[in-house]
């Protein structure tokens, strides 16, 4: 043993001799494996700290380990979108609680939940209605002043409402009915109009009546004319809220509470209202200010500038929604802080917003103090109750009212879009929305079909086929989609409108897919097989895939991120290995007399062999060392730092502003070990040349 | 003896060298032809990309220049429209040269829906007797690629949309609708105001798809549009101009904008983004009536080009990294052929030839390897490209067809791009080589004789 641990000190002594003696070859070869490795560490520490952020992302708040739906279903599940990026028809989970049954079952398994991805809008409640609502409600109390605010302010959606109308005669189709809704909007302007509104409700039903009519013409039929609540598009899951944070246990209650227990109701995703429900005015200040006290100057970054120079110009989002009241505060709180005396309010927000580098710090503030609580900050919010509505797969409108109780993100993902993409509904709302019936449900109907002697219906169009779609749950009086049968025709036995239930309620139905958390997530593979055999052997009808099956495209796009990067590597070590081959080879060729000297004096092929690749070998781990080692300090630099995305695909793959890479010990040595192999291979053959070099060669040059 | 005369001596010197050092030179050459090779293949795909993404934008959506407008009834709504349709129009003929076409469409977002399923996309109304481009560029599908046992002929005809509620699907959608020539859709609107309409079309012609884009749009004649919004027909959704030379296209917008100043529009600021990302903004803008935009087609699929200007950073990295292993290469091919020939130089030296011509000498030697080996590496890559190409290879994943914006991988090689990818190589080579030519210049006739 010490005899050969000797023999291989020399030949790394002479290697090491010999690399020296043969600088150009070194050099040339070494610089090539320095790097080579460097390239080799950097890319798979980069992807492996992408590919991270992203299974935190995805299996931390939406997706679990594995996934379950139907075996038999058109579509694949896509939890972030499909290739047409519409819902995805993925069947149907007949009986959750059979399913929760047999797979928790299972060591492995940690929990399984009920889940369905849906889509939806939320209409606002318009200014008019609110208007309208809070007359009602000065009169009740009999408040003169406050009676008086409020027929201002109707006063002035009768004006808003007639510039609107005016506008819209030059590009309507039906002149008439614009005619007409003109009209009633001059009611509005005649004094005599309001009289019967000035006083405060008396309460006695005859002096009233005049009252009521006006207050019945204002709801009907100059509320109809001013939808002009806001459209919001909502993607929510639907699940068992009571365990899933449970599950998910990276959920954090940013505002408001968490869904009590067997309640209904609406977790809003943080992300999504910060993005998207926030006034606009107020979202811009909060990225312009992040930005700047983050280090960027507004002049350097043409985005940031472009929104900055854009923002005064949205005044009329602030504006709009102020009150009298509000309004003259706002606008001494203005006139005090950019110290100017006249201006209207108009041209103070303007001034306001023209926000700089060194002001933006102070406005903002000030907006936060003085402004929001005047407005309606986000579109819906913590405490709202909102009627969401959804087309079922037939087209048809289904409609709930959902209360928000509070809004969510994860830790450790608030930055990552993915994260936050979806809100969080209680699984018995989103059935109903979704107008998707269980067995139990289908028995009924077809007991009532029997009795009333329909033909046959199918599942998904069940209640639509009865109803005629406009079997909304919640009386929104002008549903202006408008078609169908009286909603009364039928009614079931259970009380649907019952807002709590119990666990029962929600493992006894139907869900689209579900999520199974495993205890050990090590090996997916075999935890994925176990699970669909047991899937199996209850005779279940479901398949099971793996979280990243199960994303959609988004799982894709990492795949293919890692096989570009591999095929990538491959050409950069096949040149590389030509290269190096074709400078081992020349250099051998130069050192023919020494080779030649050394065989003469006894040394044996296979001494010759092993000397040159010990050569390489000690020079792939220096400079492979080297390479690898510069590599993992940039990437622990790095790690501190961050690298920032500058743009929103960017932004996706870091799951975030900034990536921080991880780097271990397993890719220096990756780095090292590749390139070492690379330097190998390509000496094997300038080795092999080597040892057959004859003796006689040596005496022959005569050097 | 004239300086062409002796430049030609080098070059055939220096021909003759790299022959007479086959293994090195070989070795070599196959690296650089292997890197050109590969370059040009990226070029490929990032031409086929932006070419395909170029065709499928203008034909779906987007002229070269484009005429759109906002119309807000109150300062907090917004809808894509102008006025007098008939008036922007005359504007547009009056200053616009170099038209191959002008047309008017309408724009509208809908739920396509049928019994089996549901799904979203853009609607773009027109007016099919003045669409002659449109109905060139869109080829119809056989029905056997739309429909499980179809007929292996094309039904329908695109001048179908000239009778009223009626439309043009894409193949894919016709599939996902489960709907065929003849079948009927509904489409509903839902507009900002929260108030859906409706609509029923017959479907009068399925056509192939183009890449993925097309799964986002279809094609119906104005009115259904106008229905759809409950808009007047004075009104019109865009104008989108088509040129002779596409290149044109800014300037044509320029000189669109100075002329509809001049009749006393508004105009919103150019910003180079597609119309419907403009919407938000546009809403909360504190006015009403009309004001124009005018974009060209670059605009309005820049939330595209971040995946062309993708290709070509990966492609940009990787031949750079390549570029500097071979430059190395080629570094220590030449300094060891330096080595080798010294006596020789010595010799050539010491009879009277100058440093200049040595230094040519080794650096011509280079020049000729990389541009043959370039060449040679061009010519297999250009080949590959076109193999694949005319293979028609369905590209496998959804996320590469989702980038690549196609079904099938499309390379695309222009004479430009490969001429300049054998520049390239071949000016890099020489570089490396200088260094070594510089100091085999530099030698003193006597050492080399000495060595």
């Amino acid at each position: 043993m010490n005899r050969h641990l000797e023999r291989l000190g020399m030949l790394i002594f002479i290697g090491i001799r010999n690399l020296r003696s043969q600088r150009t070859k070194t050099l040339i070869v070494g610089f090539i494996m320095v790097f080579g490795a460097f390239l080799v560490v950097t890319t798979t520490a980069l992807l492996d700290s992408i590919e991270d952020g992203m299974t935190r992302s995805i299996t931390g708040s939406l997706a679990g380990h594995l996934q379950l739906y139907s075996a038999d279903a058109e579509d694949d599940l896509a939890l972030f979108g499909g290739q047409l990026f519409d819902n995805q028809n993925i069947g149907i989970i007949e009986d959750f609680a059979e399913v929760r049954r047999v797979v928790e079952g299972l060591d492995e398994v940690e929990a399984v939940l009920p889940m369905g991805l849906g889509r939806g809008t939320a209409l606002t409640s318009s200014p008019t209605d609110e208007a309208i609502d809070a007359l009602r409600q000065a009169r009740l109390e009999g408040d003169p002043l406050e009676i008086e605010a409020a027929i201002e302010r109707l006063q002035q959606i009768g004006a808003l409402l007639k510039t609107e109308f005016e506008n819209r005669l030059s590009v309507a189709s039906d002149v008439e009915e614009i005619d007409r809704a003109l009209a009633d909007i001059e009611t509005l302007e005649d004094p005599e109009f309001w009289e019967p509104l000035r006083v405060p409700d008396s309460g006695d039903l005859f002096d009233e009546a005049d009252a009521r009519d006006s207050m019945e013409f204002l709801s009907t039929r100059i509320a109809s004319l001013s939808e002009d609540g806001r459209t919001l598009f909502l993607r929510f899951l639907g699940t068992d809220t009571g365990r899933f944070p449970e599950a998910f246990d990276r959920l954090k209650v940013v505002r408001g509470e968490k869904i009590p227990p067997f309640e209904r109701g609406l977790l809003v995703s943080e992300r999504t209202a910060q993005r998207y429900f926030k006034n606009r005015v107020a979202r811009d200040l909060d990225a312009i200010r992040d930005e700047v006290e983050g280090g960027t100057l507004i002049a350097e970054n043409p985005s940031l500038e472009s929104r900055v120079q854009a923002l005064p110009e949205q005044y009329n989002r602030v504006l709009i929604e102020l009150d009298p009241r509000g309004a003259a505060q706002v606008r001494e709180a203005l006139q005090e802080h950019l110290g100017s005396e006249d201006q209207t309010l108009t041209q103070l927000l303007r001034e306001f917003l023209a926000v700089d580098d060194q002001t933006i710090g102070p406005r903002h503030d000030l907006f936060y103090e003085v402004i929001a609580p005047h407005i309606d900050l986000y579109a819906i919010d913590v405490g709202d109750t909102v009627a969401v509505r959804t087309f079922t797969r037939g087209g048809f409108l289904r409609a709930a009212n959902v209360k928000i109780w509070g809004t969510f993100e994860f830790s450790g993902l608030e930055d990552a879009d993915i994260a936050g993409s979806a809100h969080l509904m209680d699984m018995v709302t989103f059935r109903d929305l979704m107008g998707v019936f269980g067995e139990e449900e289908m028995a009924e109907l077809r007991a009532i079909r029997e009795d009333v002697g329909l033909r046959d219906v199918q599942r998904d169009s069940a209640e639509d086929e009865l109803f005629g779609g406009g079997g909304s749950l919640v009386d929104d009086g002008d549903s202006s989609v408008g078609f169908g049968l009286a909603d009364e025709a039928v009614s079931f036995d259970r009380d649907r409108s019952s807002f709590t239930y119990d666990q029962q309620a929600i493992d006894q139905g139907i869900a689209l897919n579900a999520a199974v958390i495993l205890r050990d997530a090590s090996d997916l593979r075999a935890s994925q097989a176990l699970v669909q055999a047991a899937v199996d052997e209850a005779d279940l009808g479901l398949q099971v895939v793996d979280w990243q099956s199960a994303s959609g495209i988004v799982g894709q796009f990492i795949a293919v991120i890692r096989v570009t990067l591999f095929i990538a590597m491959g050409i950069i070590f096949l040149i590389a290995l030509v290269i190096i081959n074709n400078a081992v080879v020349m250099a051998t060729m130069e050192r023919t007399s020494e080779i030649g000297t050394l065989r003469a004096i006894g040394a044996p092929r296979s001494t010759v062999l092993t000397m040159i690749l010990v050569e390489t070998v000690v020079l792939g781990v220096v400079a492979g060392g080297i390479g690898a080692f510069g590599a993992a300090g940039l990437l622990l630099y790095f790690g501190q730092v961050g690298i920032g995305a500058t743009n929103d695909v960017l932004r996706f793959l870091f799951s975030g502003p900034r990536l921080y890479p991880m780097v271990t010990v397993a890719h220096v040595l990756a780095g090292v070990a590749a390139i070492t192999a690379v330097g190998l291979i390509s000496t094997l053959y300038p080795a092999r040349l080597a040892a057959r070099i004859q003796p006689v060669t040596a005496m022959r040059r005569g050097e | 003896m004239n300086s062409i005369n002796r430049f030609l001596i080098i070059v055939r010197i220096a021909a003759r060298n790299l022959v007479q050092a086959p293994r090195r030179t070989l070795w070599l050459a196959l690296a650089i032809a292997m890197v050109t090779a590969l370059l040009v293949l990226f070029q490929g795909i990032s031409e086929g990309t932006r070419g395909h993404l170029l065709r499928s934008a203008t034909t779906l959506s987007a002229g070269h220049v484009n005429v759109s407008g906002f119309y807000k009834t109150t300062p907090t709504d917004v809808t894509p429209l102008i006025e007098d349709g008939a008036r922007a129009r005359r504007i547009v003929e009056e200053n616009t040269t170099g038209a191959v076409q002008i047309v008017d469409r309408q724009r509208g977002f809908a739920s396509l829906i049928t019994a089996g399923a549901t799904m979203q996309a853009g609607v773009a109304g027109v007016d099919i007797e003045d669409e002659t481009i449109l109905a060139d560029v869109l080829q119809l599908a056989e029905e056997s690629e739309y429909v499980d046992d179809g007929r292996q002929e094309v039904v329908g005809d695109i001048q179908g949309l000239s009778r009223p509620n009626t439309a043009v699907i894409f193949a894919g959608q016709a599939r996902r609708l489960d709907a065929r020539v003849g079948d009927t859709i509904t489409l509903r609107t839902q507009t900002f105001r929260g108030q859906a309409n409706t609509v029923d079309v017959t479907v009068v012609a399925v056509a192939q798809d183009i890449g993925l884009l097309s799964n986002f749009a279809i094609f119906v004649p104005s009115r259904v549009v106008l229905d759809l919004y409950d808009l007047s027909d004075q009104t019109t959704g865009a104008l989108l101009i088509y040129l002779e030379d596409i290149d044109r296209s800014e300037e044509v917008m320029d000189t669109l904008r100075a002329a509809f100043l001049s009749e006393d529009y508004t105009l919103l600021e150019h910003q180079p983004e597609p119309f419907f990302a403009k919407f938000e903004t546009v809403s909360g803008e504190d006015w009403t009536g009309q004001r124009l935009d005018l974009t060209t087609w670059e605009d309005e699929i820049s939330f595209l080009t971040w995946i062309v200007t993708a290709l070509d950073t990966i492609a940009f990295l990787l031949i750079g990294i390549l570029a500097i292993i071979i430059a190395v290469g080629m570094m220590n091919t030449m300094w060891i052929s330096v080595r080798e020939r010294t006596p020789e130089l010595g010799t050539v030296r010491a009879i009277g030839m100058t440093r200049t011509g040595v230094l040519l000498l080794f650096a011509v030697e280079a020049f000729l390897l990389g541009l043959a080996a370039s060449l040679a590496g061009a010519a297999l890559g250009t080949a590959v490209a076109a193999a694949i190409t005319a293979a028609q290879i369905p590209i496998p994943s959804d996320a590469v067809r989702a980038i690549l914006l196609n079904d099938i991988f499309v390379l695309v090689v222009g004479l430009k791009q490969v001429l300049g990818a054998v520049i390239a190589m071949t000016l890099v080579m020489g570089l490396a080589a200088f260094f070594p030519a510089w100091r085999a210049s530099r030698m003193q006739p006597v050492e080399a004789i000495h060595r």
